[in-house]
């Protein structure tokens, strides 16, 4: 007695562990294997005590406890000899195929469930973790970022010399390449529209050091990375050359126009590698000699200059056995220029994905992971549901199986197959729905900065876990709902059948409560995200995207001077002007909804502090431009002849800005003709000519912060600009009459981020529509769950009380009263999950507010709209069962007991 | 023994070794084998079934005085000697398992 009291707390849980395997073993040998597993438990822990060196410790003792486990199931296997199982195995088929609803209902719930699960981590891990294509040993690469200093996030690009010294390196390093991303124009003959495509300048190691060889031809030399002379080469990818060239045989050696140079084709990369990055889609690689051909705008001797920004992104192969850490510190001591310019290299595992993508997609992750997560725990419930439902309802087959002679070994070795039976079959159902999910997403553009979805493997691991989780939770569920049954009296068995009373009957509705109260927190969370997205794309832009197009013209990449870019914008404007079907065409320095940004210090003359400053968005406009976006003039006028197009005057210019600007400068009203001052620019002050209506130009889920508005070309000079055209009639066929008119002006012109304006906006609203999709399919998914979970639960209480229904049907109960007797039971389910339900869709909405527009978390509609979809989905559910009920026969009813 | 029905097995022959060096029990068996229970426990049944080993629980009275339940020690037959003399000849290294209390009798 002293000895037990004195052990320590888990020798009891150990003891309890071998009290729950033991059923497993086959009854007639149980006692035995207790008695041997528990004396060795108590045996290894007394002696842990008394021993003052060299005893057994706890964790061993809980290893070896452990093993019980796999000793068990041996002893089961044995058990069951070949004949046994295929009899098992008969029976369990037979009687899945006599119930084919409860069979099917199960099959597609772990189809489902599973397939959804496996599908969507299978494309976050082909779009996020898996191996870059054609890349060696990518365990080796590092990522290495230079970052200036007190900047997490930005980007100091280095010097080609800064560079070279990187690459000489030393023994942690085995290699080391840097790329920068370009756009390149590519004419393949004479006259033909030139094409855009994604290209990389690269340090001739660049393939060396990422293991890619050439699929034809050759890779970059050393030679190619020399400042001496220009090496006009390129690689081309597979894609390039199997699309674009047409899968010329010929093609390395073959010449192509890009950027204006023309430019040797030496070799192409093998298939499937597009670059560093998974989300590359790569088409052409330069040599670094290569540079002054290919971009434009770039001192000849680039390559030579000490602090001149040319490489934004290196990577690093490490040498055997180096760690992260001394490579680190090795680099940092190559190039100690960088210390005094204040750049820190930030070196990071984890190849393949720029450390600023994968912040950014965090937490969208992490939202569809918790999604996903929730889906699985939903299908788990849903299927425990369901097979107690099962089982509880066969409790009398099971007690006069045993009245028979069976054996409750056997018995239970029945149920559990059948549940084995049941998983194999929706493990089946899972592939089937994965694949098909997988396949439907293929070709599709999930999010903006993703290349297109093509030939996602569905994960095995990912599946083999979902399977063996769908195994093992219907097995265990069988096997526990099994031997409940089979300690009951059988009298009792025989007797009552008011199983909602049960344990089992409780742990039913609770389980089907949670699954209401998912599904309802997850319809919430879809109907937010739903009508964000809605409202992003509808018309509350404060412009009219409609009936706009637009596309940029950067004619710098061809050489243009600023000059010659600044009269072709011009010139093109009036002419388009001209163009029937074109009402108006402005320009701006910046594209609206683009990926650049800039902005400027604002404040009034009499507030000198900084304190009083207002940072606005600016860009440059010509004056059409708030014509042709429908932005409304509220104040004064805008540009005329008098400021667009002159030169800038040395003392005071001219500048429009809107609603949000003149409020927060002047609140007193009346902004027109006075004066503000930008410290940051040269002249002393700009006199406000007009004020314009609040529009979003920037990014469609903010709200339209200050913003200025420059005559183009004051000030500032660029050789790239966006034309915004408002058009009568077909977008398209007025796309492609101004495609026409710039051709006729310079055929090596390509038009850039040609579209309409409102199909601009929507594509860069990818992501939260993914999101919205996502959650709306995951929503109706558990709903449909749910659905399913109700219907098996209502079916089988209604069937539990038919001799109830009976009697009060020969009492005169009306069939009415009966159904309605059904319904509240499965509405006080509902409803007590619905609750629940609501409060969890509180915490989903808190979670997503940050990623709501122009709706709030705690949005009524929203809330009632979801609770509303599920009660009539939970009616429906219900209403078979509850017809049914009503239909009871009295006679017949009393007679089956 | 020229015959002998069972596999011999890399696994068996240790624990065939750990009992002729005197490991008479489940955890001791595990802990010199280095073996987890589930491999084991199997392997001391069939060498029972087989007549290689007897297993014989301890005397209860014994075991209730020292306040412990009786506890399950194996040894080997004359079966299991041989075995052993067989599992030495082919894996040589089992000579050196750790010797362990002869199992009381």
């Amino acid at each position: 007695m002293n000895n037990q009291a004195r052990d320590p707390w888990w020798a009891a849980a150990l003891l309890r562990f071998v009290d729950v395997v033991a059923w497993l073993t086959p009854a007639r040998r149980r006692a035995g294997w207790k008695a041997e597993w528990k004396a060795e438990v108590i045996h290894a822990v007394r002696e842990r005590r008394a021993a003052t060196r060299d005893g057994p410790e706890a964790g061993r003792i809980g290893r070896w406890t452990a093993s019980a486990l796999a000793d068990a199931l041996w002893l089961r296997g044995e058990e069951l000899t070949m004949e046994r199982w295929a009899d098992a195995l008969r029976f369990a088929g037979r009687t899945l195929r006599r119930s084919p609803a409860f069979t099917s209902v199960a099959v597609l719930t772990l189809g489902l469930g599973i397939g959804a699960t496996t599908a969507i981590f299978s494309l976050a891990n082909w779009a996020l973790l898996r191996p870059v294509p054609g890349v060696q040993s990518p365990g080796e690469l590092l990522v290495v970022v230079p970052r200036p200093a007190g900047d997490p996030t930005g980007i100091a690009p280095l010097s080609d010399p800064t560079v070279r010294r990187l690459m000489a390196g030393g023994p942690t390093i085995a290699a080391v390449a840097a790329y920068s991303g370009i756009a390149a124009d590519v004419v393949l003959g004479e006259g033909s529209e030139p094409l855009r495509v994604r290209a990389q300048v690269v340090t001739p190691g660049f393939f060396a050091t990422l293991g890619v060889g050439p699929w034809r031809g050759r890779v970059f030399e050393d030679v190619e990375g020399e400042p001496t002379s220009v090496h006009a080469v390129a690689v081309v990818s597979h894609d390039f050359w199997r699309g674009v060239l047409s899968s010329e045989p010929d093609a390395v050696g073959q010449t192509l126009d890009a950027n204006g140079s023309s430019v040797q084709v030496v070799g192409i990369a093998p298939p499937g590698f597009r670059g560093p990055e998974r989300t590359d889609d790569v088409a052409l690689w330069f040599p670094s000699s290569a540079v002054p051909a290919v971009m434009a705008r770039v001192p000849a001797n680039i390559l030579t200059l000490e602090g001149v920004p040319l490489w934004g992104s290196v990577v690093a192969r490490r040498g055997a056995a180096a760690t992260t850490e001394a490579v680190a510190a090795q680099l940092t001591a190559a190039a100690p220029e960088l210390a005094r310019r204040d750049v820190r290299l930030e070196i990071t595992e984890g190849f393949g994905i720029h450390p600023t993508l994968r912040a950014r997609l965090t937490d969208t992750l992490a939202l569809v992971g918790g999604l996903v997560s929730l889906l699985l725990v939903l299908t788990v419930a849903n299927l425990v549901n369901l097979v107690l439902s099962r089982v509880a309802r066969r409790r009398r087959e099971v007690v006069i199986r045993k009245a028979l002679g069976a054996s409750s070994s056997s018995i239970t070795a029945a149920l559990a197959t059948e549940g084995v039976v049941l998983a194999v079959f929706g493990s089946v159902a899972a592939l089937m729905i994965g694949f098909g999910l997988v396949r439907v997403l293929d070709g599709a553009t999930l999010m903006e900065w993703m290349p297109v979805v093509r030939g996602v493997p569905l994960d095995a691991r990912v599946m083999a876990f979902a399977l063996g989780m769908a195994l093992a939770v219907t097995a265990t569920a069988s096997y526990l709902a099994a031997t409940g049954v089979q300690r009951l009296a059988p009298v009792d068995a025989l007797r009552s059948s008011h199983t909602a009373t049960t344990r089992s009957g409780r742990l039913r509705r609770t389980m089907v409560a949670l699954q209401v109260a998912l599904s309802l927190s997850l319809l919430v969370g879809a109907g937010l995200l739903v009508q964000s997205v809605t409202h992003l794309q509808g018309e509350e832009l404060g412009l009219l995207p409609t009936d706009v197009v637009v596309f940029s013209l950067n004619p710098g990449v061809q050489g243009y001077s600023d000059d010659d870019a600044d009269r072709l914008f011009r010139e093109l404007a009036a002419e388009l002007d001209a163009e029937p079907g074109i009402r108006s065409v402005g320009f701006s320095w910046l594209m609206p909804f683009g990926p650049r940004s800039y902005s400027e210090r604002v404040r009034r003359p009499d507030t000198p502090s900084e304190v009083d400053e207002v940072v606005a968005d600016a860009n440059m406009i010509t004056p059409a431009f708030f014509s042709a976006l429908g932005i409304r003039l509220v104040d004064g006028r805008t540009y005329d002849e008098r400021e667009y197009g002159q030169p800038v005057r040395p003392d005071r210019g001219a500048v429009v800005i809107n609603r949000t600007l003149a409020e927060q400068l002047f609140p007193d009203g009346g902004a027109v003709g006075r004066n503000i001052v930008m410290p940051g620019r040269r002249e002393s002050a700009f006199e406000v000519i007009g004020v314009v209506e609040d529009a979003r130009l920037k990014d469609p889920r903010e709200s339209p912060g200050p913003m200025l508005f420059d005559p183009f070309g004051n000030g500032y000079k660029t050789t790239s600009a966006s034309f915004v055209a408002s058009i009568a009639g077909n977008p398209d066929i007025a796309l492609a009459r101004i495609r026409e008119m710039v051709r006729t002006r310079d055929s090596r012109l390509p038009l850039l981020e040609a579209g309409q304006l409102g199909e601009i906006i929507r594509s860069g609203l990818a992501e939260d529509r993914a999101l919205a999709r996502i959650t709306s399919s995951f929503a109706l998914l558990s709903l449909l769950l749910a659905a399913a979970g109700l219907f098996a639960l209502v079916s089988e209480l209604s069937q539990s009380r038919v001799r109830e229904f009976g009697v009060r049907r020969a009492l005169g109960a009306g069939a009415a009263r009966l159904a309605s007797l059904v319904l509240r039971d499965s509405l006080l389910v509902v409803g007590s999950g619905a609750l629940v339900g609501i409060l969890l869709g509180y915490v989903v909405a808190s979670m997503l507010e940050s990623r709501l527009a122009g709706v709030g978390a705690v949005d009524l509609f929203t809330f009632a709209a979801a609770t509303c979809m599920l009660l009539v989905v939970a009616v429906l559910a219900s209403l078979q069962p509850a017809l049914r009920s009503a239909r009871v026969d009295p006679v017949k009813a009393l007679m089956t007991e | 023994m020229t015959q002998r029905s069972f596999s011999l097995t890399l696994p068996t022959a240790t624990v065939l070794g750990a009992l002729g060096a005197g490991h008479g029990y489940g955890f001791e068996l595990m802990e010199v084998t280095g073996l987890p229970g589930g491999t084991v426990y199997p392997i001391l049944r069939r060498l029972e079934r087989q007549g290689a080993l007897r297993g014989r629980w301890e005397d209860e009275a014994e075991a209730r005085t020292a306040g412990r339940p009786p506890r399950r020690y194996y040894s080997l037959t004359s079966v299991g000697e041989a075995a052993l003399a067989e599992a030495l000849e082919r894996y040589p290294m089992l000579r050196f398992l750790p010797p362990g209390d002869v199992a009381p009798a």
